[in-house]
């Protein structure tokens, strides 16, 4: 598999370290209906939560339309808490020659039918879009359309829409969020898909340059490779390597354990002899990532968010690591 | 497999974009179709089309991509035959209009609200599909319109994807079910064929209710007393469904079985269905069966998705005659196979070591599945032997059991039904030979010359389509070459390792390109010999050529005259796209013209310009040799030694990568055919310019005025740039020409003596309006 990403030199930036404050923490909600357990309702007034956002829907493709896809639907109102909806909008939308105005009136006024349904505040709207050299004037268009309906917009940045800012361009958005994983490929070597520092550091220096104020998106989730054969076959959403510790798998390695016996694993099938590989950020690295980026960054992040809300994420990690990532 | 998981990743968390993009695009690269290393084609040995779906597929949930379509669509035909039969007086184009066509759908809105519909209706529909109300048939066909095509409240309303509370509360309302049901119920039982089309309505309704759940009650009291028809399984499919959706996952995988097993049609969507449980909940499933066909074909289903040996086996020992068998037992063996066969890549040995090739695959063979495939194909149980036999003895060449292997396939030969089966059987018998062979000595030939002969020569293997054929030969034909190339290499002898699969670099030892062509000339060819010289890809032309070019690059001139005056026509298959077919037509290499001069010299290197121009002399390779060598006698002659070495200089120029000749060096054995990419192993040669230089020099020594003196050095420049580029830029494995930091110039030693000693020449005029390298280094520009 090509590597898409290409290779630079690393060059460490020397700074001062500044005196850390807090830096309010949030989270992203990705589920596609909204009620949150007890355990995540402490955590959220544990670590004092004051905003989340919450992906409201896809927008994709059918028969050449763009159309609102796997909406949220709140089973409780949200409270105490401010939401801001992340519509995230697949390429394809943008790839094709979109009537942009249309598009952005039809979804801010989707964002409010589902606010006033759920009677829901809101004063800002985040696009979440991978665009592409392709699709970047129409979806920069639709940006432009969309502020005039709600001024406070942000997006979502990706490391190597950072890096090649020239090329890529830069949303007119009020503000950016960082992704800060999703670096590698998915395959059956011992890479890191999801958080590799090496590849990273490939991308940090260029953060110093980029023009938007950036916040910080954290990774604190975690999945399975399924690997048989030696080929990819399957990502397994939220497994942990603390789901290994049974009679079902032996371990390979740190992070790859191998089936013992066939059996269904939350109904899919696993067969003796097939690999999975654990990707999931540590503690440590979570610290490590919030080091790095603290020398890097140009501003301080307004606000450091984690993806995503979930219980089983949530209580992975012990507070002192929710203590530290939210301290620059 | 792969094509759910991008599913999923589509539909699910979105987050993970990136790493979707780059798995798709890795998917796509891997992308060979089925069978790139498969011998067994399930197509011929199952012989089953209804399985076809089925079949084991290492990119796509279903073989070769097969979709599930929609019921709407998978019986609309046999809903307009059957309707038009019914109906009796109109014809299918009527029909079709009313069930089908859309722009009715607000026609017909209107109607439903008038008091006199059979008034009204034909006012208002095409009158070309007017229908007679005097018909009580046409009269039930008018009520089951307005009723099959939802023109309720309810769905009256176009939809609308942007309406948030449209898309969470889109159910059938239960008026328009319970107004369904009353149709249903009012309607006369004598009336068999209407009563069945309102059932239907009735459970289709039910189950986009709100209570998806009524579906199942309402069938189980109704099903008994209507025909098991096309309806029937899809009304079947709604109750599984609705058992699906409660989680009741043990029954709704017992009717999907049901359905599999009774309705081909269905068969595909069933299957996708099936949810796959746990071995203790799949056992308990199979107490839900309501007949043992239906309980044989939950253990199908089940072993599709999970573990296939187990569940086959557990099939047989219940019926091992029973239909699901066969098409688990194929992908049995295709997903096996995927691994167990070497992968071999195009134009390298990768069979280093037959014996260590053979250990490899039998290490990857379960012995133990193998065992009981055995008894299976020996019990005489089963319903088709053959696939059994097949197999079988497929997997004992592979762990080296070669007798029993040729028994089985002697067997299968004997039971194959048609052409395609003994063609199959006879690729299995040759992979079974050729693993018994350790050396090739005259029996191992006769052991195997009829089947290769027949692999490579037969028409039904030369001429079939790769991508429309069942046949899976390709991995054969190269798996076949590669494997007794390394068998002869093991045994040192290099010219039948090199006839049987070619590899680059052999004829650069003059020895072995003696000794093939020797191989290739002789009379006295074995019958063995002449299956592969005939499918050597190299004809005597391409060897001579190709001496004669590297003969040329070390300037000797007359031995590679020599060469390129043996060179005869020959016959040359080729497939001609246009009309489809295969042509045979006569190839000789020397009337090949060169597409421009290769004696110029000009300023401004452009290939394109030089073809274009007019060629009063047009030269072929060897014409051009010829050529050269006349001028080389005449400076040996001191006769004209300026202009001759002159030329001979522009002629190893242009014959360079940099020059407008590049067709001289295309041919197949060096691997050359007009790529802008030099092979690694033939750079040293085509991006030399030693020659060139060599004889610029010379001229450079027999200059008598100003202009000649002008002119050498501003070629010698040319020659230190193409040096220059050669080492720096084109020795990188991948240079990207467009680079900002690339030097394109320098100040080569001939443009600072065309700049001191020159100036006043009108070459060096010319030199100033033709190159801009040389007006930047005057600092001109």
């Amino acid at each position: 598999m090509k590597k898409w990403l290409a290779i630079l030199s690393v060059f460490l930036l020397a700074s001062c370290v500044p005196d850390t404050e807090k830096t309010p923490l949030s989270f992203y909600f990705w589920r596609t209906s909204f009620q949150l357990s007890q355990t995540e309702k402490d955590y959220l007034q544990e670590l004092d939560v004051r905003k989340l956002y919450v992906r409201y829907c896809d927008v994709a493709l059918k028969n050449g339309e763009a159309i609102p896809v796997a909406s949220v639907v709140f089973n409780e109102s949200p409270e105490n808490i401010d939401i801001v909806p992340v519509v995230y909008i697949k390429n394809e939308v943008f790839l094709q020659n979109s009537d942009t105005k249309d598009l952005a009136a039809k979804i801010m006024d989707y964002i409010g039918q589902i606010n006033r349904k759920n009677n829901i505040q809101i004063n800002e709207v985040q696009f979440d879009c991978d665009w592409s050299l392709k699709s970047k004037d129409h979806y920069f268009q639709f940006i432009e359309e969309a502020k005039k309906l709600q001024p406070n917009l942000s997006a979502t940045i990706r490391l190597h829409q950072v890096k090649y800012s020239k090329k890529t361009g830069v949303p007119a958005v009020q503000h950016g969020v960082l992704m800060y994983y999703n670096m590698g490929t998915i395959d059956v070597g011992d890479q890191n898909s999801i958080y590799d520092q090496n590849i990273a550091h490939r991308y940090i220096q260029s953060f110093s340059q980029y023009p938007l104020p950036l916040d910080i998106a954290l990774p604190i989730f975690s999945w399975g490779v399924h690997i048989r054969k030696n080929q990819v076959t399957n990502l397994i959403g939220g497994m942990r390597l603390k789901d290994m510790q049974n009679d079902h798998f032996d371990k390979l390695s740190d992070h790859k354990f191998q089936v013992t016996e066939d059996f269904m694993y939350e109904g899919r099938y696993l067969a003796k002899g097939d690999i999975i590989k654990i990707e999931e950020p540590s503690a440590k690295q979570l610290k490590e990532m919030v080091a790095d980026l603290r020398k890097s960054i140009k501003n301080k992040p307004k606000e450091i968010i984690l993806y995503d809300l979930n219980e089983q994420n949530l209580t992975e990690y012990e507070t002192d690591v929710y203590q530290t990532v939210s301290y620059w | 497999m792969k094509q759910m998981f991008i599913r999923l990743l589509a539909t699910g968390s979105t987050f993970a974009a990136i790493a979707f993009g780059v798995y798709a695009y890795g998917c796509a690269s891997d992308w060979w179709g089925p069978g790139y290393n498969s011998i067994f084609s399930p197509e011929i040995t199952v012989n089953n089309k209804k399985y076809e779906p089925f079949f084991y597929d290492d990119y796509t949930t279903f073989y070769n991509g097969y979709s599930i379509e929609r019921s709407t669509e998978l019986f609309k035909e046999e809903t307009i035959k059957e309707w038009t039969s019914y109906l009796e007086q109109y014809d299918e184009k009527t029909v079709a209009y009313y069930l089908y066509d859309k722009e009715l759908t607000e026609v017909l809105a209107d109607i439903s609200q008038s008091k006199n519909l059979a008034k009204e209706w034909n006012k208002h529909v095409l009158s070309t599909y007017a229908l007679d109300f005097s018909k009580q048939k046409t009269k039930n066909f008018a009520a089951f319109v307005l009723l099959s095509r939802g023109l309720e409240t309810y769905s009256n309303q176009t939809y609308n994807y942007w309406d948030y509370n449209d898309r969470i509360t889109r159910h059938a309302d239960q008026d328009f079910v319970d107004e369904k049901e009353r149709v249903y119920k009012k309607a006369s039982k004598r009336d068999k064929f209407y009563k069945n089309r309102l059932w239907f309505q009735v459970l289709r309704a039910k189950f986009y209710s709100e209570d998806k759940a009524s579906v199942i009650e309402f069938f189980e009291k109704t099903a008994k007393d209507q025909p098991k028809n096309s309806l029937y399984y899809q009304g079947l499919s709604y109750v599984a469904g609705a058992y699906k959706h409660s989680g009741n996952y043990k029954k709704s995988n017992a009717l999907f079985s049901q359905i599999f097993d009774e309705f081909e049609p269905l068969m595909p969507a069933a299957l996708f269905d099936y949810k796959p449980l746990p071995e203790t909940e799949f056992e308990e499933s199979v107490k839900l069966a309501s007949n043992t066909s239906t309980k044989e074909t939950l253990y199908a289903l089940q072993g599709y998705y999970t573990n296939g040996f187990e569940k086959m086996t557990a099939l047989y020992e219940i019926n091992p005659a029973s239909k699901h068998l066969d098409f688990l037992l194929s992908r049995w063996v295709n997903i096996d196979e995927q691994s167990i066969n070497i992968y071999t890549e195009y134009a390298t040995l990768d069979i280093i070591d037959a014996q260590k090739a053979k250990s490899e695959l039998k290490s990857k063979v379960d012995a133990s599945e193998l065992q009981w495939i055995n008894r299976a194909a020996e019990e005489q149980k089963v319903a088709n032997p053959y696939i059994w036999k097949a197999a079988a003895a497929y997997f004992n060449s592979f762990v080296g059991d070669y007798q029993t292997s040729a028994k089985q396939l002697g067997e299968a030969y004997q039971l194959a039904k048609n052409e395609e089966e003994k063609a199959q059987v006879i690729s299995l018998r040759l992979l079974n030979n050729l693993l018994s062979l350790d050396k090739i000595d005259k029996n191992g030939e006769e052991k195997l010359i009829a089947d290769v002969t027949w692999l490579f020569y037969d028409p039904s293997n030369t001429e079939y389509d790769v991508y429309t054929s069942p046949k899976r030969i390709n991995y054969l034909q190269m798996f076949t070459k590669k494997y007794l190339s390394a068998i002869y290499k093991g045994e040192g002898n290099t010219l039948m390792a090199e006839l049987t699969y070619p590899v680059k670099g052999f004829f650069k030892d003059q020895n072995r390109s003696v000794a093939m062509e020797k191989l290739l000339l002789s009379e006295t060819r074995t019958a063995w010999q002449d299956v592969f010289a005939g499918i050597y890809p190299y004809k005597l032309a391409d060897i001579y050529e190709s001496r004669g070019i590297y003969l040329f690059y070390e300037d000797k001139i007359e031995e590679a005259i020599a060469e390129f005056e043996r060179i005869t026509p020959f016959e040359m298959r080729e497939y001609n796209w246009e009309t489809q077919e295969y042509e045979t037509k006569e190839v000789d290499y020397k009337t090949v013209e060169l597409l421009g001069n290769p004696f110029n010299g000009k300023i401004k290197d452009c290939n394109d310009c030089d073809h274009k121009d007019k060629q009063p002399v047009k030269y072929s390779q060897l014409s051009f040799l010829k050529k050269v060598q006349e001028m080389k006698e005449k400076i040996a002659q001191d006769e004209d030694v300026y202009n001759n070495a002159l030329l001979v200089g522009n002629a190893f120029y242009n014959t360079s990568y940099f020059g407008n000749a590049r067709r001289f060096y295309y041919n197949n054995v060096i691997g050359e055919y007009g790529s802008n990419y030099i092979e690694e192993a033939n750079k040293p040669a085509l991006h030399n310019m030693e020659n060139a230089g060599k004889y610029y020099e010379l001229a450079l020594k027999h200059v008598q005025n100003a202009e000649q003196g002008a002119k050498i050095n501003y070629l010698l420049a040319k020659v230190e740039r193409n040096d220059f580029y050669a080492i720096q830029y084109f020795s990188q494995p991948y240079f990207y020409p467009y680079s900002d930091n690339l030097v394109s110039f320098k100040a080569w030693k001939g443009f600072e003596e065309l700049k001191q000693n020159y100036a006043d020449t009108k070459y060096y005029q010319e030199v100033i309006k033709e190159c801009g390298y040389f007006r930047k280094y005057v600092g001109m520009e």
